[in-house]
């Protein structure tokens, strides 16, 4: 089921009743109040995921089931190889899951190619199940905690199940931690009448994300990209930076229409986007995107490997692992690994010569607008995040080698090929930028919509019940022609 | 939570009557367009055409009969019904809306060709599908489009139907707040020729094509012209004009013209052939695209076929 669709705006507000009146009011005495609520939010989960292909919800299921029974070993393990096995065994069980419906054919047609081998009989072809990337990392993450000491292993089932399928975040994070998530669903949920309508509100601005900026943006970029060699390279470049924005509004509206459904439900998820386009070095983007994935790479994968305390050989690895591990992440692709690669050769410089934190507050902290500085910094950083989403957004690294040839020739048509006009074009620029202003407007808050009503305009609650009204019909009436999130494929 | 809920629903309250609102000017500025996508379900939801002769057909059938010649030949009152890009079964819908409104014509004339006999499922991502929306409200057209892929929300939920229109939108609302009028290829009663020089490029593009003959369009074409016969409406089908190399490449044509000679028969009704042996056929000066006559050979074969009409005294 998708946020974006209808069957989604009729089952959120069923489950939302359910969930608060049935599941929570009419047998809050009973001592399987929790209990029942947390089965009702499994249940949600599965008929949210299977809307999308009920088979996989076995899967799901499976790694539910064996990440709870090791975190249960783990906890029980009379020594610490014991409990070290158990945690190698689900980290191996889950990583081949994954591994198998997503990397084995890639793996197996590099091979072959390699050795010119014909892969006959050899390819799975399978599916790949849905946020199977995000529901096994999560699952990891609490197999590790236990390991680690950070979390008591659950005996609630139930509640283990709630936490590795919720569904507002189950397809397409953020990437909870057990730390974080696992403990909310252990204990009875409040009504908040605020967080709630806060969470209406970054559902809102997340649909605007998603439907107008990064739909609309969808209908340039992807006829570049499929006729990329036709194009002029100023058409190229101007896909690139539409690529850039659309990529920005697709994940991080979906990150924000998961936070916001979540928080109807009384469960606070992560932060999984802090504006990321505002960033002033390749390090502080880093901090600012896809959040939920970074910090995992960097608490499971480079602090344990040594992080940036070891020798300058060492961190150059360490760094090289992290960044193609989650360009690998995304898909069993070379070009994904080689945008890896591509912000691993940026973040080097920082990281080696102690720059790499040198921006943890937010840029123009307090001020209105940014210095000259500033803005050239976040420029320069946006231009060098656009060439790594040529890098992801190719089909092939030839593809990608080929863009970066095209765009290069400035100013020349290099066929007839006709590329849109400004009539309609300005749409969309308009909503780019309506987002961004918005989004540099909140960047000091969780997100960009946060307690507008006590902003001087908006403190008027009718002139907020129009602004919600307006940007409802806006965000439906002027959606673009893509539908599925582009995280999805992940 | 109750709160939270009331208010809820109050918004959403608040949020349908702004889209009922809003439906109704887009639709009502949409009514007022000159615009030939909007024209034909306009005038055939006001009720009031009540014409003697119908032009059925996909885009040969609204371009290619000039209601301008046919009537003063023929002494008759005509209209085009043609839907550029829409198979048998959209046509059929489109009469059923029309003989609801306006009751049944004299005479149909059928444009049929070597794509007529096709079905399209779902048309609300066809070509100039947006003519549909401003006139969904009505009862006869919400019959007729659930069977061709409107769902319940587009049928029912006011505005849904234009999400994703920017441009119709833009064009409904500057149209009814009188700001801007739109004018875009006006018809003449339905009827609007094709205009542009020849270029040969769908020639090559159609390189050994094979006609549909879809088993279940021709199910749902044969019904459909029972029930004219049951309704006393006599059917001409008529193949307008295509180029002539256009339709030697067209593999089966001779099994799609037995079929509609056969069918016609059957009805008791008439097919009259023009892609063979006459005369427009065989020069490019005639078309904009092989098939799609230019204005003036359209004003020719229009000439023609209202002779020809007139020699079968079909209107006496």
């Amino acid at each position: 089921m998708l946020f974006n669709s209808i069957q989604f705006a009729i089952f959120l507000p069923i489950v939302f009743l359910l969930y608060w009146y049935v599941f929570d009011r009419f047998i809050s005495k009973s001592e399987w109040q929790l209990r029942l609520q947390n089965a009702f939010v499994v249940v949600a989960s599965y008929v949210f995921y299977g809307w999308w292909d009920w088979r996989f919800l076995l899967l799901i299921a499976f790694t539910s089931f064996c990440s709870w029974g090791s975190g249960l070993l783990i906890g029980k393990a009379e020594t610490k190889n014991r409990a070290k096995t158990w945690t190698t065994l689900n980290i191996v069980l889950n990583l081949g899951i994954l591994a198998l419906f997503k990397y084995y054919d890639f793996f197996v047609t590099e091979f072959a190619q390699l050795f010119h081998i014909s892969t006959d009989g050899l390819l799975l072809k399978v599916i790949l199940p849905v946020g199977i990337s995000f529901y096994t990392f999560q699952a990891l993450s609490y197999s590790i905690d236990v390991y680690r000491g950070k979390i008591e292993p659950t005996r609630d089932i139930v509640a283990f199940f709630a936490f590795i399928s919720f569904f507002p975040q189950l397809v397409a994070g953020p990437i909870e931690r057990a730390t974080n998530l696992l403990p909310q669903f252990l204990k009875r949920r409040e009504f908040d009448y605020d967080t709630a309508v806060d969470g209406m509100r970054q559902i809102l601005w997340g649909l605007f994300k998603k439907i107008v900026v990064a739909d609309n943006c969808a209908m340039f970029v992807d006829e570049v990209f499929s006729t990329y060699t036709e194009q002029s390279g100023s058409a190229l470049l101007l896909a690139a930076i539409f690529f850039t924005f659309q990529i920005y509004g697709d994940f991080s509206g979906y990150s924000d229409i998961a936070i916001g459904t979540a928080r109807l439900f009384g469960i606070k998820l992560m932060r999984n986007f802090n504006v990321p386009y505002f960033s002033r070095d390749i390090a502080e983007f880093w901090r600012r995107w896809h959040i939920s994935l970074t910090t995992w790479f960097r608490d499971y994968v480079y602090i344990p490997l040594g992080g940036s305390r070891v020798s300058k050989a060492k961190v150059v690895r360490n760094t090289f692992v992290i960044f193609l591990l989650s360009g690998f992440w995304h898909g069993a692709n070379w070009t994904f690994i080689a945008w890896g690669a591509y912000h691993a050769i940026l973040f080097l410089p920082l990281i080696l010569t102690g720059k790499n934190r040198k921006y943890t507050n937010q840029v123009a902290e307090g001020r209105i607008l940014p210095t000259i500085k500033e803005s050239g910094q976040m420029l320069l950083t946006f231009f060098l995040a656009v060439i790594g989403w040529i890098i992801f957004r190719a089909e092939s690294i030839g593809q990608a080698w080929e863009y970066f040839q095209g765009m290069l020739q400035f100013g020349t048509i290099r066929a007839s090929y006709r590329f849109f006009t400004w009539s309609e074009m300005w749409p969309t620029n308009l909503f780019i930028i309506i987002m961004m202003v918005v989004e540099w407007s909140g960047r000091e808050k969780e997100f960009a919509l946060c307690e507008i009503q006590k902003t001087k305009v908006f403190s008027n609650r009718f002139i907020r019940v129009i602004l919600y009204a307006v940007f409802l019909f806006v965000t439906f009436a002027l959606r673009g022609g893509s539908v599925e999130f582009i995280y999805f494929q992940f | 939570m109750r709160k939270f809920i009331v208010k809820g629903i109050g918004f959403g309250l608040l949020v349908w009557l702004f889209a009922v609102i809003l439906d109704m000017m887009v639709s009502f500025g949409l009514h007022k367009t000159d615009c030939y996508r909007y024209q034909t379900f306009n005038d055939i939801i006001k009720g009031e055409m009540k014409q003697d002769v119908l032009y059925m057909g996909n885009s040969r059938g609204f371009s290619h009969f000039n209601p301008r010649i046919i009537d003063s030949i023929c002494g008759v009152n005509s209209y085009s019904l043609g839907l550029g890009g829409y198979p048998i079964n959209a046509q059929i819908a489109a009469y059923h809306c029309y003989k609801a409104h306006n009751g049944t014509p004299r005479l149909i004339v059928q444009q049929v060709d070597f794509i007529t006999l096709n079905i399209i499922d779902d048309i609300r991502h066809q070509h100039d599908s947006e003519r549909f929306l401003p006139t969904v409200y009505d009862q006869t057209m919400r019959k007729e489009l659930k069977k061709l892929g409107y769902g319940f929300m587009e049928l029912y939920c006011p505005l849904y139907r234009y999400f994703g229109y920017q441009k119709v939108i833009k064009d409904g609302l500057l149209e009814f707040l009188r700001i801007r009028h739109y004018i875009d290829r006006p018809a003449y009663k339905g009827f609007s020729p094709e205009k542009g020089k020849w270029n040969g490029t769908n020639v090559a593009a159609m390189d050994s094509i094979t006609g549909i003959l879809n088993k279940e369009a021709i199910a749902l074409f044969e019904d459909y012209l029972f029930e004219c016969k049951e309704d006393g409406v006599y059917v001409l089908l008529v193949n307008s004009p295509v180029y002539a190399p256009t339709t030697k490449k067209v593999k089966n044509m001779g099994e799609v013209n037995n079929y509609f000679e056969n069918i016609a028969q059957k009805f008791g009704y008439k097919y009259l052939n023009y892609t063979e042996n006459y005369d427009l056929c065989d020069d490019t000066l005639n078309f904009c695209v092989s098939v799609h006559l230019n204005p003036t050979a359209t004003d020719k074969f229009s000439n023609d076929f209202a002779h020809d009409l007139n020699s079968l005294r079909l209107l006496k």
